[in-house]
């Protein structure tokens, strides 16, 4: 019993130095964040008032919008950015990863693709900028040779249009991280399951939905997982491409902490958001974490 | 034993006489002689009194003096020699003031110097001599009189090889050509400051915004002198003890008072203005109006049918070209409306709060004045705004309201010219604060920056470039300004100044005027709502 004991000690003492800066950096700052979000800009504390103020502005939820072009509020904007950005960038890089595996030359193909994963934030939200821009980007261009006047236009000066161009604009720079993923896991499944599936006379299509798609769900779980995660914490290509607006229309929640803190420099409304934030994303690592250990 | 007596008492007599003669002798001698260098030791003194009296006199200068006074009493004494040199230590190269003070011995005298570095002696008695390299040298000097005697004395010098020299990180908003403008002063700063080398990085205020009160927080800071726009950030800054206080470099009545006044809390000064610019109302190409046989106009109906004319130009895709950034242009354009329609106290009542956004008034003005103009599409589309200069440059456009600074941004500033809206008395101005953190490490040498920047010398190196900027310190001449800028200060000045009110009011309110003016600049319709959603966030 005691060796049991011990062994479990001595096991336990290999955590500590990775527990130690978790602690410092990772988990005392959360805390703190928190523990501001139930205190007054003078530091008295008022239980969930805070999240009672923030909450009930349209900042985070304008209900008014909809069905309406936005602003919908930055939440509802964030989980706009989900419904649309996660199927496009997995599905593309699905299919990317599935054509190019028949391709030669498909790693130079990929690398290409991959560069979008490469290029700094900040600068893709540069690029989309100027992409929707009228008399500057494709995107503008495109339309306008098509004679569609209406699309013609800066999309993200107008409100109907901002935040779809930073969706549709930012699909380039996250499919590159579904393409390389799918890619890894189409290699990982084995040939013979092709092999039998065609002595027995499938279809392509039913080989896919049969093997191919079912193989690659713990892939896709990943994709899916992290992409989220990445589309709530969505912050850079807003910031420098359309700074939330016009009228808050593609304002996101990662942006608004930061506008709180940034220039109202009111820390109490930024560790709401913040606090906010890091609920909705544990609720997608704890949902991938599971996943990941029940297999 | 009467005769013995009185032989003893005349001898007596006789020997005191002759004392009493000879003593009176050598005492009319000796009297003679040291009244005879009374004019001398007077004048000495004289020079003694300068010395002392003298901002410069150090003890060595008078104790050179006393010397010099010493050896002129010609009192007789064994021949020395007092050395002396100044500075004896410093950098190199190092220029050394040597001085020899002779006493005693039998004049005259001649000299023979030393330096200690393997250089040529000097016979000079008060040389100068340059140490090129670093090391500690002994310099003697040895006195010669005429009767052959020598005397020396040595001094030590020691000389310093030269370390780096402080650099000051300054921080500014200025980029591209604002930049160019701008880095000359800092130049003109290092030619008089030769040991203050400058670093300068780029950070607006909204940056500032975000990083400064972290960096402040940890006691630190990411520049020695900062450059800010937001006079309510610096005030918080400085409120919160961040700041040092500036009262010792400046002087508050030189500035333009009641609109570039210093940043104060309490009594505390924390930002000093540099210089300002001005947002006085629409710059037009005076090539394109000639061309098109256009006017400025004086009316406003003549300035609905000027932008009319221009909309039927072809090749002009609207009248008017909106400069976007993240958002502050339209709110310059929002305000130079304000002014001229509801006067420089409509602007200060939005600010301070007395006026409400939903006021009745101010719902007029947006919709009978700004709002046609967006619906008729005299307004292009919120764009870049250094991408805007171009577009108008070449001709996409006609006006572009922007501030002063755009003076030196573009090709040919002969070829621009400004009108207000017609009726306009007030203009927004507005300046930068310089400010420095509490722990730059570099104090003095950061005081010294400011107090250029903020002082005459450096505005006018700065209004001297093509800022497009004018002077805060009323000191600085109109002749040093920029001359295109000297035609623009002249119609400013006709107008009252007003601050701008974004700026002023700050915080999280800032961007949202900023933004709900994008809005209302592609949704005219959502006038109300851009005017509540401002009523409610206003401070």
């Amino acid at each position: 019993m005691k060796t049991k004991i011990a062994k479990k000690i001595s096991l336990s003492l290999f955590f500590i130095p990775a527990i130690i800066p978790m602690i410092i950096f990772v988990i005392f700052p959360i805390l703190q964040t928190i523990y501001i979000s139930f205190l007054s800009p003078k530091g008295e504390f008022v239980g969930l008032s805070n999240y009672f103020d923030v909450l009930g502005k349209k900042d985070i939820v304008n209900l008014g919008g909809l069905p309406r072009f936005p602003p919908w509020g930055a939440l509802i904007q964030n989980l706009v950015w989900i419904a649309i950005h996660l199927p496009i960038t997995t599905f593309f890089g699905l299919v990317l990863a599935i054509i190019l595996r028949e391709v030669k030359g498909a790693s130079i193909i990929k690398s290409v693709i991959f560069l979008g994963m490469v290029v700094p934030m900040i600068v893709g939200g540069i690029i989309i900028r100027f992409m929707f821009t009228e008399g500057v980007g494709i995107v503008n261009g495109f339309f306008g040779m098509l004679g569609l006047k209406g699309l013609s236009k800066t999309w993200i000066a107008f409100p109907d249009t901002a935040l779809f161009a930073l969706i549709f604009g930012s699909v380039w720079l996250w499919t590159g991280f579904s393409l390389i993923l799918y890619s890894a896991g189409l290699a990982a499944i084995p040939e013979d399951y092709y092999e039998a599936a065609k002595i027995d006379g499938a279809s392509p299509l039913r080989t896919f939905f049969r093997i191919t798609l079912p193989l690659l769900k713990p892939v896709t779980v990943v994709v899916v997982a992290m992409t989220i995660l990445w589309e709530l914490k969505i912050f850079d290509i807003v910031y420098m491409a359309t700074f939330g607006g016009p009228g808050g229309a593609s304002n996101v929640l990662a942006l608004l902490m930061y506008l709180y803190w940034a220039y109202g420099l009111d820390y109490t409304r930024a560790s709401v958001v913040a606090v906010l934030l890091t609920v909705l994303t544990l609720i997608i690592a704890t949902w991938l974490l599971k996943y990941l250990v029940e297999r | 034993m009467t005769s013995v007596g009185n032989k003893t008492f005349n001898w007596i007599l006789a020997i005191l006489l002759i004392i009493v003669i000879v003593v009176s002798s050598m005492g009319v001698y000796y009297s003679s002689a040291i009244l005879g260098k009374l004019d001398d030791i007077t004048t000495k003194q004289d020079d003694l009194a300068d010395a002392v009296s003298s901002s410069n006199a150090t003890s060595t200068s008078l104790l050179e003096s006393l010397l010099e006074i010493i050896s002129q009493l010609n009192i007789s004494m064994p021949l020395a020699v007092i050395g002396s040199a100044s500075p004896t230590s410093g950098v190199i190269p190092l220029t050394v003031s040597f001085k020899a003070v002779p006493i005693g011995g039998t004049p005259p005298y001649s000299f023979v110097w030393n330096f200690g570095d393997g250089k040529p002696t000097s016979s000079e008695r008060t040389p100068t001599h340059d140490y090129t390299s670093a090391g500690t040298y002994t310099a003697t000097i040895t006195v010669t009189d005429s009767a052959a005697a020598t005397a020396s004395d040595t001094i030590t010098t020691k000389v310093e090889e030269r370390m780096g020299v402080i650099t000051l990180r300054v921080i500014g908003p200025w980029a591209g050509a604002e930049m160019e403008a701008f880095l000359p002063v800092l130049t003109e700063f290092e030619k008089r400051n030769p040991g203050i080398e400058t670093e300068y990085v780029i950070y607006r205020a909204e940056q500032l915004a975000t990083l400064l009160p972290l960096q402040f927080q940890a006691a630190t800071t990411p520049g020695d002198v900062i450059a800010d726009a937001w006079g309510w950030f610096v005030a918080k800054q400085g409120g919160e003890g961040h700041l040092l206080e500036l009262n010792d470099l400046v002087n508050e009545t030189s500035y333009i008072s009641g609109i570039f006044d210093p940043v104060k809390v309490d009594t505390g000064i924390y930002g000093a203005p540099f210089t300002a610019w001005g947002k006085p109302g629409f710059w037009y190409r005076k090539s394109f109006f000639e061309a098109h046989e256009l006017t400025p106009p004086t009316t406003w109906d003549e300035f609905v049918s000027l932008l009319e004319t221009i909309k039927g130009i072809s090749g002009i895709k609207n009248p008017i070209v909106t400069g976007d950034g993240v958002g502050w242009p339209i709110s310059d354009i929002v305000e130079h409306f304000i002014i001229t329609f509801g006067g420089p106290e409509l602007q200060h009542g939005l600010i301070d709060g007395t006026v409400n956004f939903t006021d009745p008034q101010v719902k007029s003005l947006f919709q009978e004045k700004i709002v046609p103009l967006l619906e008729a599409g005299y307004f292009s589309a919120p764009t870049e705004w250094t991408a805007a200069i171009e577009t108008w440059w070449t001709g996409d456009y006609a006006l572009y309201p922007m501030g002063t600074w755009l003076t030196g941004m573009v090709e040919d500033p002969n070829d621009l010219g400004l009108f207000a809206l017609p009726g306009c008395e007030g203009a927004v101005l507005g300046t930068d604060y310089w400010i420095i953190p509490k722990y730059t490490r570099h104090l003095e040498e950061a005081k010294k920056l400011v107090a250029f920047l903020t002082g005459v010398e450096g505005q006018t190196v700065h209004v001297g470039t093509k800022a497009g900027k004018f002077a805060t310190n009323l000191e600085v001449p109109l002749e040093a300004h920029w001359a295109p800028m000297r035609d623009v200060m002249a119609a400013m000045a006709l107008v009252e100044p007003v601050p701008d009110m974004d700026d002023t009011i700050g915080g999280t309110w800032q961007p949202l005027f900023w933004d709900q003016l994008k809005l209302l600049w592609v949704d005219p319709a959502k006038l109300d709502e851009v005017l509540q959603t401002l009523q409610e966030a206003h401070p």
